[in-house]
């Protein structure tokens, strides 16, 4: 009688937990006190190719803007996939972030989740080579074994599609000659050290910091390989409850981001000091000035966010498997309307 | 060999194999119901918290592209390796540090502190000196699972009765007899209670490794790559196919052995 009325408190137990979580999920939509103050939360990644975020958090840019009228948060992330979970869990409002997660986030949430309000960052990739094992050339890439950062984000679907169509060589995945392989950036940098990878598909400032240590050399940049000669890296992602309640601390965002694209259009280089510092204090760490300089050269900075780089990506992305097959009006995605205020008043 | 112990000694009746089997069946058949509700709460869209059907679903894509086939074999292989070499390894040194009042000292302590830190801590060494390959995994698992299996051993040792030692020494028992015949055997019952606990530290370790590692195959790495996409159903679908692997193990494996051996202990009915 005593292991049954156990057995019937463990059920108990687990049910409380059970609707404890359930209630916890639910009211993970922060809702916010009617008569605070409203929040913003911007999303960034410690890096060069979220230039205007690193420099408008430093310089207190942002902060001064939202002063008096909203509470400004920044937070940082480490790749694409957490800040659609902080999105996708009503943490995050506004974010830096590439064209793939981006992508997906609009896609898994059935178009229901994710903007892109404003461009930020062009190009900026590189496609590298082992200096040890003598790869120079794009042709040497088949039967290649070929890094990028993350498995399904921007530069792994730019390698995977290109060995495909460009190539025509099969991945090893599917029982052809070419790998590639998903290692984080670090790493990537290890295993040129150990003479284990021909060649990488990989982002600024990596890119210049291994050809400055004399690991790579440099094969090309991948926009030079876009007809256009330029794609989107980075874009500006906005939560779209948060738009469609927020559109006046949108634009107010976007005025701070226009004017910082513009600075940096203007001249980078001079911002470069501000860029490492706030390197520094998220980081502990300052990049060479060297390296700084040549990734700063590598990227493009616009605020017209470019339709076409999603439309590309989301097909890539669609013959790869990585999303659903079946077609989605990128046009929901894309909202410019803000944006086109903005730079009409400008 | 076995001894008779009465029912009234072993404590309440305990139910038939049927009764529990039904009630685990019962209470796992009203948490997926209640799961499958709670999906269908509209301010949870299904992107956050799939329901118990679109998970089965995904499950079924994910067996019939082999993908799930592959990654447990993957897992197994890398487990079965590194488990092994911590198994056989971990009892070896836990008994030479039991019988060895040196070693206690020395690398009894030295295993304590470095059993306090979880296992996954090492990777980031493994990558830098064996480099990208199976055997930074490996690295893990074994550190993950060698040293407490060392120290349950150690403490099992420990506990046989001197009596059993001095019998064997007096019937003139030599050092691999004394180890292999008594050590071993007097201490059996709780070695596979240490056993256990090693597999538990292995396993988690290995799913540790294989989340932070992105270029293998393994059940973890499909938890991570549906997080790469944020696909939930494929995410919950690979925690299902993890806690399938554990429970399996130990009811088949470890449950199994600790009751048999027991049983010839005299230690259960």
């Amino acid at each position: 009688m005593k292991r049954v009325g156990l057995t019937y408190g463990f059920i108990g137990l687990g049910l409380l937990l059970f609707i404890a979580a359930l209630l916890v999920a639910a009211c993970g939509e922060g809702a916010q006190n009617p008569g605070a103050k409203p929040r913003v939360n911007l999303g960034y990644f410690p890096n060069v190719t979220h230039a205007q975020a690193m420099i408008g958090v430093n310089r207190g840019d942002f902060a001064k803007a939202f002063e008096g009228i909203a509470e400004f948060k920044p937070m940082t992330f480490n790749a694409g996939p957490s800040v659609i979970e902080a999105m996708f869990g009503g943490q995050l409002d506004i974010s830096y972030i590439g064209p793939s997660p981006t992508l997906n986030g609009f896609v898994k949430s059935k178009g229901k989740e994710v903007r892109v309000i404003a461009g930020a960052v062009d190009n900026g990739i590189m496609i590298v080579g082992s200096k040890k094992r003598g790869i120079t050339t794009l042709a040497q890439l088949r039967g290649a074994r070929i890094a990028t950062p993350q498995l399904a984000n921007t530069q792994d679907i730019s390698a995977r599609h290109y060995v495909i169509s460009e190539l025509k060589s099969t991945l090893k995945d599917a029982g052809g000659e070419t790998e590639i392989i998903p290692i984080a950036n670090p790493d990537i940098e290890i295993l040129f050290e150990k003479d284990q990878l021909d060649a990488a598909w990989i982002p600024e400032p990596w890119a210049s910091r291994m050809i400055d240590k004399g690991l790579v050399v440099k094969i090309a940049a991948e926009n030079e390989l876009w007809e256009s000669g330029y794609f989107t890296l980075t874009n500006v992602i906005v939560r779209a409850e948060f738009l469609e309640k927020h559109p006046d601390l949108v634009k107010k965002f976007l005025e701070v981001h226009v004017a910082l694209t513009r600075e940096l259009e203007a001249d980078r280089q001079s911002l470069a000091p501000v860029l490492n510092d706030q390197m520094e204090v998220l980081t502990k760490k300052r990049l060479p000035d060297a390296v700084l300089k040549s990734s700063l050269d590598n990227v493009e900075f616009r605020v017209e966010p470019d339709l076409a780089s999603f439309e590309k990506f989301y097909a890539w992305g669609r013959d790869l498997g990585f999303l659903p097959a079946g077609e989605i009006d990128l046009k929901a995605l894309v909202r410019p309307e803000l944006l086109n205020e903005v730079l009409g008043k400008k | 060999m076995s001894v008779a112990i009465s029912p009234a000694a072993a404590g309440a009746q305990e139910p038939g194999l049927a009764t529990k089997i039904g009630l685990r069946v019962g209470f796992l058949l009203m948490l997926a119901v209640l799961w499958h509700f709670a999906s269908l709460i509209p301010s949870i869209p299904d992107y956050l918290l799939p329901g118990p059907m679109d998970v089965l679903r995904t499950l079924w894509s994910m067996t019939a592209d082999g993908s799930i086939i592959r990654s447990i074999g993957a897992s197994m292989a890398r487990i079965l390796v590194g488990y092994g070499i911590s198994a056989v390894g971990g009892i070896v040194l836990g008994v030479l540090i039991a019988r060895s009042w040196i070693l206690k000292q020395t690398v009894g302590t030295l295993i304590l502190s470095l059993q306090s830190l979880p296992s996954i801590c090492w990777l980031p060494f493994a990558l830098m000196w064996v480099g990208l390959n199976e055997n930074a995994i490996l690295m893990v698992i074994i550190l993950g699972a060698l040293f407490s299996i060392a120290l349950s051993t150690e403490s099992a040792v420990r506990n046989i009765p001197p009596i059993y030692v001095k019998v064997g020494l007096t019937l003139g028992a030599k050092r691999l007899t004394l180890a292999k015949d008594i050590l071993l055997f007097a201490s059996l019952p709780e070695l596979i209670g240490g056993l256990k606990v090693g597999w538990t530290f292995a396993w988690r370790s290995l799913m540790a490794a294989e989340l932070i590692r992105q270029d293998v195959i393994g059940v973890a790495r499909l938890l991570d790559t549906g997080r790469q996409f944020n696909d939930m159903s494929m995410m919950m679908a690979s925690i299902l196919v993890i806690l399938a692997i554990g429970l399996t193990v130990d009811l088949l494996v470890f449950s199994k052995v600790e009751r048999t051996v027991r049983r010839r202990w005299g230690l259960e009915r």
